[in-house]
């Protein structure tokens, strides 16, 4: 039950981008087309799970005065393995995202979760948190992409990164004449991540509402039991 | 004998808010209909109609967005719209566009400017930006390709920016140049294409003078922005040599002729002065006008943009909270502080055309017709 809860909050409540803002940067600047925004989510949930589970399984061994350091050089030698095989089957992916691929090194969603969540929990735990966390920043940068790419060209398209030749699917929702470019630019980003940002706050905000409401009617039925 | 007590502020203006966007808005509305009818005469009916159009595009999209906010907000539809005067916005907006662009680019833009430049704010007096500005900027950031083809000839700023890089210096320039727009009369009157409302200067500037008179906007703000206008480009006419013509000198043709162009007269008397983003002390204002202006000149000569009264205006209104927190407490120890300011906005601007004059090069010979595709940028690019 608890684990399942640590899987969740990552999703949702406690989304690392639109709940706690984390991993801005990289959210901005690669969300332009569907393509970048899964071959980033994927490259940082990989890095996400293992780091997570390395430094839970050594959180033990590793001194406090250091511990910084070590999380370091561990999640540099993910990035750097991921970036490898990025650059090796996935050329074209790898000049899209460019440097946001060695940046993830620096992503504050990974060294956090490492601080505050790995260092204190099991291997398990700290797994299921890389993963709910993962999905998260991918559902996150996913949902952003989809809009900006929807909105900038009015095309929802997407390609095999393994092969730029083969499209998986295109689609032309709004036509030429009636896309507004400026979602392709960083204004377009920050306006996207605002609105998006607001809607998960007023979500929270609803559900808060909700339970406290809940609560109050089970506390004014026992009283009156 | 009676006494009475009032609580403070005592001294208070006799015009009402809504007065004071009713004159505002007559004063939009003539500049507006001498548009249609310049526009309706020289290039057909049709081309007339379209500026119609687009305002009508823009206050029906208005007035949904206020609606749906309204509604949002649990408040009375009619008590928002009548408050917040959108209208005002969509109409700056619209003769801020130039005739070209698709009804489709307005609505978006008068959106952006409301939903997102005003209501998102907090509505009417709490927005941060010139909302009529940040429409504007969306239409020059979205729809620079996706213009109709009414008005075809190119439009007196970009032949000035595209083929005289802002600095005619020689009589025979200056006279390929005006032989292309029709003169400095035409330049004066505003029969030359450009943005809807832009170009009309001598009207702008008569229905400033009313505005001032009936007390709806500040006499500071326009005289020191168009001023500092025309002494920063005095200064650089004197400094890069520009030649007389006629028998008029250059340092006066010449900052006349940065007036004349470009939105720079719509800019300093309807936009810069909007109360909700401008500064509120008198030495604020002046401040914020002499670096609006500084700016201006320095997109115009230095930049990638054709012109940059818009620009100015957005970057300005960022700094207005920190002018009047600079500028506020007693007014007696603030004094010093605000000709401080002052003098130093001065002493920039007059670095601008220090460096303009140093980095510049101006355009000797004339320019024929056939330099045409520097002038191809789009008119949206022209911003006001």
């Amino acid at each position: 039950m608890n684990r399942m809860q640590n899987f969740k909050n990552g999703l949702i409540k406690d989304n690392p981008v639109f709940g706690l803002y984390l991993g801005l940067c990289s959210t901005l600047a690669i969300t332009t087309s569907i393509n970048n925004a899964i071959g980033m989510g994927v490259a940082v949930i990989f890095v996400l799970i293992l780091s997570n589970m390395i430094i839970s399984a050594i959180r033990k061994l590793v001194p406090d005065e250091i511990r910084i350091p070590v999380y370091i050089v561990i999640i540099a030698t993910l990035v750097k393995i991921i970036q490898m095989l990025i650059q090796a089957y996935a050329p074209a992916l790898d000049s899209s995202l460019g440097v946001f691929i060695p940046l993830i090194v620096v992503n504050c969603i990974i060294l956090g979760r490492a601080e505050a969540f790995a260092s204190k929990n099991g291997v398990l735990d700290s797994a299921l948190d890389g993963v709910g966390m993962g999905l998260g920043y991918l559902l996150a940068v996913l949902s952003m992409s989809v809009i900006r790419q929807l909105l900038s060209t009015g095309v929802l398209s997407m390609t095999n990164p393994f092969n730029e030749a083969q499209v998986l699917f295109s689609l032309r929702l709004i036509p030429e004449d009636f896309t507004i470019s400026m979602f392709s630019s960083p204004l377009g980003a920050f306006m996207t991540f605002a609105c998006l940002a607001a809607g998960l706050t007023a979500y929270k905000l609803h559900v808060q509402k909700k339970e406290a409401a809940a609560k109050a009617a089970a506390n004014s039925q026992e009283a009156a039991k | 004998m009676k006494y009475t007590f009032h609580v403070s502020p005592n001294l208070q203006s006799k015009n009402s808010t809504q007065q004071i966007m009713r004159d505002l808005t007559i004063g939009l509305l003539v500049v507006f209909v001498a548009s249609v009818i310049y526009y309706s005469t020289a290039f057909g009916i049709n081309v007339g109609l379209q500026a119609v159009i687009l305002l009508a595009c823009s206050l029906v999209t208005t007035f949904v967005c206020e609606a749906v906010f309204a509604k949002l907000k649990k408040k009375s539809v009619k008590d928002v719209i009548t408050h917040s005067f959108g209208w005002v916005t969509s109409i700056i907006l619209v003769m801020m566009c130039p005739m070209n662009i698709t009804p489709y680019a307005i609505i978006i833009a008068t959106f952006f400017a409301i939903a997102v430049g005003r209501l998102m704010f907090g509505g009417f007096g709490y927005n941060i930006f010139n909302p009529a500005a940040v429409g504007r900027a969306v239409i020059f950031a979205s729809f620079s390709g996706a213009t109709t083809r009414l008005v075809t000839s190119a439009t007196p700023t970009g032949i000035l920016a595209g083929s005289f890089k802002w600095l005619p210096m020689t009589e025979v320039a200056l006279e390929s140049y005006l032989d292309r727009v029709g003169g400095f009369g035409s330049l004066f009157l505003g029969t030359t294409p450009g943005a809807i409302g832009e170009t009309f200067s001598i009207l702008i500037l008569l229905v400033g003078v009313f505005l001032v008179l009936r007390g709806v906007i500040d006499w500071r703000i326009p005289t020191f922005y168009l001023g500092t206008i025309f002494v920063i480009t005095c200064a650089l006419a004197l400094l890069t040599g520009v030649q007389p013509y006629h028998g008029i000198p250059g340092w006066i043709w010449y900052p006349v002729l940065h007036l004349i162009t470009g939105g720079v007269i719509f800019g300093g008397v309807f936009m810069l002065t909007d109360p909700v983003t401008a500064p509120t002390s008198p030495a604020g204002r002046i401040f914020f006008a002499i670096c609006a202006a500084a700016i201006t000149v320095l997109i115009r000569l230095k930049g990638n943009l054709p012109e940059g009264c818009l620009y100015s205006i957005l970057i300005m209104n960022c700094f207005t909270p920190m002018i009047e927190s600079a500028l506020d407490g007693p007014q007696l120890e603030i004094k010093k502080k605000a000709w401080f300011m002052i003098a130093c906005s001065a002493v920039l601007a007059l670095c601008v055309s220090f460096y303009a004059s140093s980095t510049m090069k101006g355009v000797k010979g004339p320019v024929k017709k056939t330099a045409q595709v520097v002038e191809v940028v789009p008119c949206v690019e022209e911003v006001l």
